[in-house]
């Protein structure tokens, strides 16, 4: 049993990493969420009101989604469970669109850096749109960070 | 169209890559041809060395297969050995049962408390606490009732049901000779279900029930079911295609007294959910936050659980209809005459569940609850040693039931029990999540409830924490059932509207006692022969009127007796007239004796849903039921092409694009979003609840990248396509699984999750059940790791 585990993660392992040719780079955009270093809780006080601001400024609430602030190319929603904000591009041109929902943060009194911790992650919604964007980031313009790592 | 730059045939390949591995996993036969082929992009990257490691455990396995397969602590044909605590079982079915202080829905006495510190505004400091909780393991016995499998199929594990003389039980004694789940199952089922039973303790000699004996119909000769086997082989009654002669010379004298469902431990589990601050235990119990677990998490042993039924577990799985379950975590439903209404378990599942107040039969569950809620009492008083409250059970066997001491490796540091491990206290280690807390001010106390002024001579503030912690005893249910008289109470149909049926009374259809060949005419004679048996006894000298025997003239009494029938000298004229008096009720619509309406089907397991869903489920439930081919195959018997993927399959898909938020690009059309009842956060929830340790991971990671949240996501099988699935049949749903090529989880063409069963059915519970299988090979996630590019890189 174990050698057929052992022959299984052999296996696995050139599953994942093909070593009969070298591996392309990936020119479509990598949908991620990228979990803030800090918690919410652990926000400036002053970050912590205006993310209150923020929630309130609720349009609808979609099932549980809380919908924000919605135009033809994208929505932006905050998600209570995971308690995070999530901005879904459903148009070209991405780019633009991610620029407007930042500004539209921005305007709350945030800075830039503030998106980072909120946090703030940027979903393109169409596969077409990630074939179109393929260095398209979810996270906030200047933010840096890992993906959420498995257990 | 933008030329891609990654080479399609790349994604193609690393996709065929998971597609082959996974059915390298399931048919390493398919992997071998494919080799001989050299078709298989896997073995093309395998090394040599791995493929004759392939050949040499394949020809191993034809020696030691057998020997692997057969747990050595329960070798199948072996002699009796009982030994039930040592060999419990797991399942992930577990039904919450949370303890409050009785009359509350505070925590137990000493579970709520307030923690304080003192420093100066700003100070770092931790807060933690160390609890202790007792169980006394041999009252768990205690929340069993009656047996549920009593109330199904009579009192069959009982050592004088076992040794009953049937022949010469009176007509009201063979009456409670078989539950009312018997009378109301078809042959055919009870059938199955003792021949399952016989095959299951026949492989499993370490049950409980191993030892017992039953004897045959004229209770004689009593034998194991070991002793029955050794001397008949398995039973292979008629209505299987067994011979008819045979078997009433051989098994089907012993037929009567098979119990259908066998008695076997189970692990339960006692997990702590913690409120921290006056705010979040007051927004707990109304139900506007779902509380945290804290890590300790206690495994004890349940006994009896096989036939016996944890009260709570039944209100919420038998009585309270699918529709109105928590299914997300499996909670209790539990309603109480206070002011709100509603109790503590019943507003966390309001929020938690967002299930209850959802549903239209929420009158059907007031009603059901006021008459059923005394049952509930025990759970919280048994633990809180308030006896009285015991007495409702006092139609079961507590005192006498047995239980299991808590099992090895379950102490930790700081715990104790007495010397048998019955009695245990635990030490429960709490602290908070966010330390150090910082001391905060009287006007803004920040991670505390509350502070004081601070003190004029030492400048320090004193800082209060207020923290609840409910211990909560998550237990296998035991059957997950309708009711029949609930289930009749409303009409099915529609979204949101029950399970979808359009059953609109009792279950329909031809029900039978169970009656084997060898006494069924002395059982079941016609309306005529039982009318002229009752004259006879009644009036041995008809036509002179003269008495007899008197319960043969109280039967008669209970049909009127023989008015308005002429009286006339030739008896048997008589009896014809009689006998259209006799009732026609079948067993199933018997529902005069209130005692049915409380009564259960269902055992554990596949006996649970295959009593359940044959006995009392309408057949369109039937098909969404999730057997096993290697269990009760309940669409055996279906007609061609019912069969349906588990995971919500049947839930169809509509052309509604929820106002315009799909695009519906697929085959299918919406899919994955039919009710549009989607939602990220409903999405979050639910993975918190199906595989709480990899959610966010799920939700971060895999479902984000592979679909973007888009439940109708698709990505099209054909290879000439420049993006494809290596799966013909495409890539399908948030987890882009596909249509049933690597087994029955992996279905991503199905509802993201029903409605009605939500933490059962769609495509997150594929993913996650795929996953486990996965994780049992040492393999988690590897269906996503070696997805297409982008992802694959997204999951390493």
């Amino acid at each position: 049993m174990l050698l057929l585990i052992i022959i299984i993660l052999s296996f696995k392992k050139r599953a994942v990493q093909p070593s009969s040719s070298p591996s392309p780079s990936p020119s479509i955009a990598t949908n991620f969420i990228i979990p803030s270093k800090i918690k919410p809780e652990q926000l400036p006080d002053d970050i912590k009101e205006i993310r209150k601001k923020v929630i309130a400024s609720q349009i609808a609430d979609n099932h549980g989604d809380i919908l924000l602030y919605k135009t033809d190319t994208f929505i932006i929603e905050y998600i209570p469970s995971p308690d995070l904000f999530m901005v879904t591009i459903k148009k070209d041109p991405a780019e633009q669109a991610k620029k407007q929902a930042q500004e539209w943060f921005l305007n709350f009194g945030l800075k830039q850096q503030d998106l980072c911790n909120l946090p703030v992650s940027f979903i393109l919604w169409a596969f077409e749109l990630r074939r179109t964007n393929p260095t398209f980031s979810s996270l906030p313009d200047g933010c840096t960070g890992q993906p959420m790592q498995r257990p | 169209m933008e030329k891609i730059t990654v080479h399609p045939s790349k994604s193609g390949q690393t996709r065929q890559s998971k597609s082959a591995l996974i059915n390298s996993i399931a048919c390493p036969s398919k992997l071998l041809r494919s080799w001989v082929n050299r078709q298989s992009p896997v073995l093309r990257s395998a090394s040599v060395v791995g493929l004759l490691a392939i050949l040499l455990i394949l020809l191993f396995s034809l020696f030691t297969l057998t020997y692997l397969a057969a747990p050595a602590f329960a070798a199948p044909g072996d002699p009796p050995n009982p030994q039930p605590c040592e060999n419990a079982r797991e399942t992930e079915q577990l039904t919450d049962n949370w303890m409050t202080h009785p009359g509350t829905s505070d925590p137990p006495q000493g579970l709520k408390f307030t923690l304080l510190r003192v420093g100066k505004e700003g100070d770092p400091v931790s807060l933690d606490a160390d609890l202790n909780f007792s169980v006394d393991f041999s009252k768990l016995q205690s929340i069993f009732g009656a047996t549920n499998s009593d109330y199904l199929e009579g009192e069959f594990h009982d050592e004088e049901h076992r040794k009953a003389n049937i022949m010469d039980l009176k007509s009201t004694d063979f009456n409670l000779f078989h539950g009312s789940g018997q009378k109301a199952a078809p042959k055919v089922m009870l059938d199955k279900l003792r021949t399952k039973y016989v095959k299951y303790v026949w492989e499993n000699p370490k049950l409980a029930e191993s030892g017992n004996e039953f004897s045959d119909i004229n209770g004689k000769s009593p034998k194991t079911i070991w002793a029955l086997v050794n001397d008949y082989g398995q039973p292979n009654p008629p209505t299987e295609g067994g011979n008819a002669d045979t078997w009433n010379q051989t098994w089907g004298k012993y037929w009567p007294k098979i119990p259908t469902a066998y008695s076997e431990y189970y692990e339960g589990k006692i997990i702590f959910k913690e409120a921290i601050g006056q705010d979040a235990i007051v927004k707990t119990i109304k139900g506007e936050i779902c509380p945290f677990n804290l890590d300790r998490i206690i495994t004890f042993i349940m006994p009896e659980f096989f036939r016996t039924t944890a009260v709570t577990g039944q209100l919420n799985k038998i009585l309270v209809p699918n529709a109105a379950q928590s299914k997300d975590a499996n909670n209790l439903i539990k309603l109480t005459n206070n002011d709100t209404g509603k109790s503590l378990v019943g507003n966390i599942i309001q929020k938690c569940i967002n299930a209850f107040n959802k549903t239209p039969l929420n009158k059907v569950l007031q009603k059901i609850t006021k008459t059923t809620s005394n049952l509930l009492n025990p759970i919280k008083t048994v633990y809180a040693q308030e006896a009285p409250c015991l007495k409702v059970l006092a139609g079961g066997k507590q005192g006498t039931a047995p239980y299991c001491p808590l099992p090895t490796g379950q102490l930790q540091p700081g715990d104790s029990c007495d010397g048998q491990n019955v009695v245990c206290n635990f030490k429960i280690h709490w602290e908070h999540p966010n330390n150090p807390l910082h001391i905060g001010t009287k006007d803004n106390p920040g991670d505390f409830d509350s502070c004081r002024e601070p003190d004029p001579d030492t400048d320090e503030i004193t800082c209060y924490l207020t923290i609840a912690i409910w211990p909560v005893f998550r237990i296998p249910f035991l059957s997950e059932i309708w009711n029949n008289s609930l289930y009749s109470d409303e009409a099915e149909g529609g979204l949101n509207r029950g399970i979808g049926s359009d059953q609109v009374t009792g279950r329909p259809g031809l029900f039978s006692f169970f009656t084997p060949q060898a006494i069924y005419s002395k059982l079941f004679p016609t309306n005529y022969d039982r009318a002229l048996d009752l004259l006879s006894r009644c009036y041995p000298q008809w036509p002179d009127q003269t008495t007899g025997e008197q319960s043969a003239c109280d039967q008669l009494n209970t049909i009127g007796g023989i008015i308005p029938c002429a009286i006339q000298d030739d008896i048997k004229l008589v009896a014809r007239c009689v006998s259209g008096k006799i009732g026609k009720n079948l067993p199933g619509q018997v529902g005069t004796d209130p005692n049915y309406k409380e009564r259960f089907g269902g055992a554990t397991e596949c006996n649970k849903l295959y009593v359940r869903d044959l006995a009392l489920k309408p057949k369109a439930l039937q098909e969404n039921s999730v057997i096993g081919e290697d269990g009760c195959n309940l669409l055996a018997n279906a007609p061609p092409g019912s069969g349906e993927p588990p995971g919500g399959g049947t839930t169809p898909p509509n052309q509604d694009n929820c106002q315009g938020k799909y695009e519906l690009n697929n085959p299918l059309g919406n899919f994955g979003d039919p009710n549009c009842d989607f939602s990220k956060d409903k999405l979050h929830r639910l993975l918190k609840t199906l595989d709480p340790l990899y959610a966010d991971y799920w939700y971060g990671r895999i479902i984000v990248c592979e679909s973007g949240f888009n439940p109708n996501n698709w990505l099209t099988g054909d290879p000439n396509a420049d993006w494809h699935s290596p799966d013909p049949a495409g890539a399908w749903g948030l987890l882009q699984m596909g249509r049933g090529k690597n087994g029955q989880y992996d279905h991503g063409d199905v509802v993201w999750k029903r409605p009605e069963a939500p933490s059962m059915e769609g495509q997150v519970y594929n993913a996650v059940q795929y996953n486990k299988w996965l994780i049992s090979l040492g393999m988690p996630f590897a269906y996503w790791s070696t997805s297409w590019l982008p992802c694959a890189a997204a999951t390493m």
